[in-house]
Parts: structure tokens; C-alpha cells; sequence
């Protein structure tokens, strides 16, 4: 390339108004053989780019795994699966069959009410026994206090 | 998205990542931690990474964050960056050996820049993003790139010139 084009270039450059593809007409003129003497300076430049581009990133690239996540995500559903079939299985055993001692025929359970609650009359009469003993001690007390 | 698709986005910019974040951070080290970190992130928010526009935009965003949150951190720590080894065992060819110190002269030059003017410098003449792209990555106005960019390139040559008028190479 002519040498005035590339002290424009160059003059543009340091201005900030080259474009990209004059940029690297640039590089290439100055990493190039013969660059003319008295701009000998910017070799270093353009090289320090062109250089500066050829570093790579040679570390390993640690991303962890996803399918811990993958897990974590099942295990919720998977209990709440295995409660709902929990309790199923505890209330549905026997089917609505259920035996309460019931009695079915009406006078039968009549009778067995009656005996139960007269159970509890003679229950609630022996209790009333232990009562008569107060009688005593009123009668004491009417005896001396008239 | 699965771990290989993730990749295959991520793959084509890490390098660009990794470039950026060793220009701010200098060590090695601390570039492949931070390259790493970026890609973490970016992979947590994977679901997410469809809804922006550029990718690889977002990327260079978090990179220039965590940068700029590392160096504070530095700073505030009184720590002194100490790690000026710019040497690369694989990069040994040819004419551009010759002028390896020079070289390394100009990354030194470039480190010597405000944070902004080193960023916009890398991503623009070494990663040779566009100024509307570079703006939409730093969240600044493609003016204010163009006139950053000016200011790092005229202060690099006021450097190389000032010294080779030295005579010194």
C-alpha cells in the first residue's frame, strides 16, 4: 500500500475514525516486512494487538451438574405421592363395612338400653346409701342447737 | 438448555472473556478465575440468556463488572498489583520475537491507562468489536467511545514516540 494512504490511515486512526476494515489494513501493513523507517514506532503497537489476540483461555470450565437438580425436583412429588397412597390404604380397608355393635332389631336394642341405664340408677342408688350418713349428723346438730 | 448446548454459545467469546479480563486483572490466574466465575453466572442464568439480545454482549458486561469490582477490592485492600509478566512460552516466532520487548513495552503502556480507556482499547483493537457494540457493553454512548478510543491510542504513541526519539528500543 502507498505510504501517503497509510500516514492517512494512520493520522484517522488516532483520531478514532477508521473503520474496522481499515484497522486491519493497518495491522497487516505494520506486522507486515517493510514498514518504512520513520514509522518504525508503531510496530509495536499492532503488534501488541495481533499478539494480544492470539492468548486463549486454557482453564477448565466447571458448570455443575444439572441433574441434582433434576432429583431434588422429583423428591417432593414423589412424597406427596407416596403419602396419598399411605392414607388410602389406611382408610379404605374394609370398604364402609364397618361394625359399631349396633344392634338391628329396635326392641332388642330397647332392652339393652333399659338394662344400661338401670345399670346406672342402682350405680347412682349406692351412691345415694353413703348419703344417709349426713342425716345422722343433722339430727346431732338439731339436738343441741334448737 | 443442556451443559454441550451452553457451551457451544459460550465457546465462540470465553477467549474474548478471558483476553478482557487479563488486560484489567493482569495475573493469569486471577483472568482464568474470573473467566470462570463469568461462565457460571452466565450458566445460572441460562433460562434467562435467551431474553438478551447479544449474548456475547451480556458476557463482556459481567466481565467489565467483575473486573471493575475486583480491582476495587484491590484497591481498597492497599494490594499492589505486582504481576507484570506478559511473557507467552508459546509465542515465539518470526520477526515479532525480535520486537518482544517492545511489545511487552506496549502492554505495559496499555495497563498504565484508565480502566475505561484499557477496556474500550482491548475490545476495539483486540477484539475488534464495533464502537455500537463496545458502547452497548459498557453502557456508554458511541461518542464517548470514540473519543476514549482517540485518547488511549494518542497516549500509546505519545509513549512509543517520546521513546523512540530516545533512541532506546
Amino acid at each position: 500500500m502507498e505510504l501517503n494512504k497509510i500516514e492517512q490511515l494512520l493520522d484517522a486512526y488516532f483520531e478514532g475514525e477508521t473503520t474496522l476494515a481499515e484497522e486491519q489494513k493497518l495491522r497487516d501493513y505494520f506486522t507486515g516486512d517493510d514498514v518504512a523507517t520513520h514509522l518504525e514506532p508503531y510496530i509495536a503497537m499492532f503488534s501488541a494487538f495481533a499478539k494480544a489476540k492470539q492468548e486463549v483461555f486454557t482453564g477448565e470450565i466447571n458448570l455443575p451438574q444439572t441433574q441434582k437438580k433434576r432429583s431434588l425436583y422429583w423428591i417432593p412429588i414423589a412424597a406427596s405421592i407416596a403419602i396419598i397412597i399411605g392414607l388410602f390404604l389406611t382408610f379404605n380397608t374394609g370398604g364402609g363395612q364397618h361394625d359399631y355393635g349396633t344392634y338391628k332389631d329396635p326392641d332388642v336394642a330397647a332392652l339393652k338400653t333399659k338394662q344400661a341405664l338401670y345399670m346406672m340408677s342402682s350405680f347412682m342408688d349406692e351412691g345415694a346409701e353413703q348419703l344417709e350418713a349426713l342425716d345422722e349428723f343433722k339430727k346431732t346438730t338439731d339436738k343441741y342447737l334448737k | 438448555m443442556n451443559q454441550s448446548d451452553f457451551l457451544i454459545v459460550v465457546t465462540p467469546f470465553q477467549d474474548k472473556v478471558y483476553r478482557l479480563a487479563k488486560r484489567l486483572l493482569v495475573s493469569e490466574e486471577e483472568a482464568k478465575d474470573a473467566t470462570q466465575e463469568i461462565l457460571l453466572k452466565l450458566w445460572s442464568k441460562r433460562e434467562q440468556m435467551q431474553k438478551y439480545r447479544s449474548t456475547e454482549a451480556f458476557a463482556i458486561t459481567m466481565t467489565k463488572n467483575y473486573c471493575y469490582d475486583k480491582l476495587k477490592a484491590k484497591s481498597s485492600n492497599n494490594m499492589k498489583i505486582v504481576h507484570n509478566n506478559y511473557e507467552d512460552p508459546n509465542y515465539n516466532t518470526g520477526r515479532e520475537a525480535e520486537n518482544n520487548d517492545a511489545v511487552n513495552w506496549v502492554f505495559k503502556l496499555m495497563k498504565d491507562l484508565p480502566d475505561q480507556q484499557q477496556l474500550i482499547l482491548q475490545l476495539r483493537d483486540v477484539e475488534e468489536y464495533t464502537n455500537s457494540e463496545i458502547a452497548e457493553q459498557l453502557q456508554l454512548n458511541e461518542t464517548a467511545v470514540r473519543v476514549a478510543l482517540s485518547r488511549a491510542r494518542k497516549s500509546i504513541r505519545e509513549a512509543l514516540i517520546k521513546k523512540h526519539s530516545y533512541g532506546i528500543k
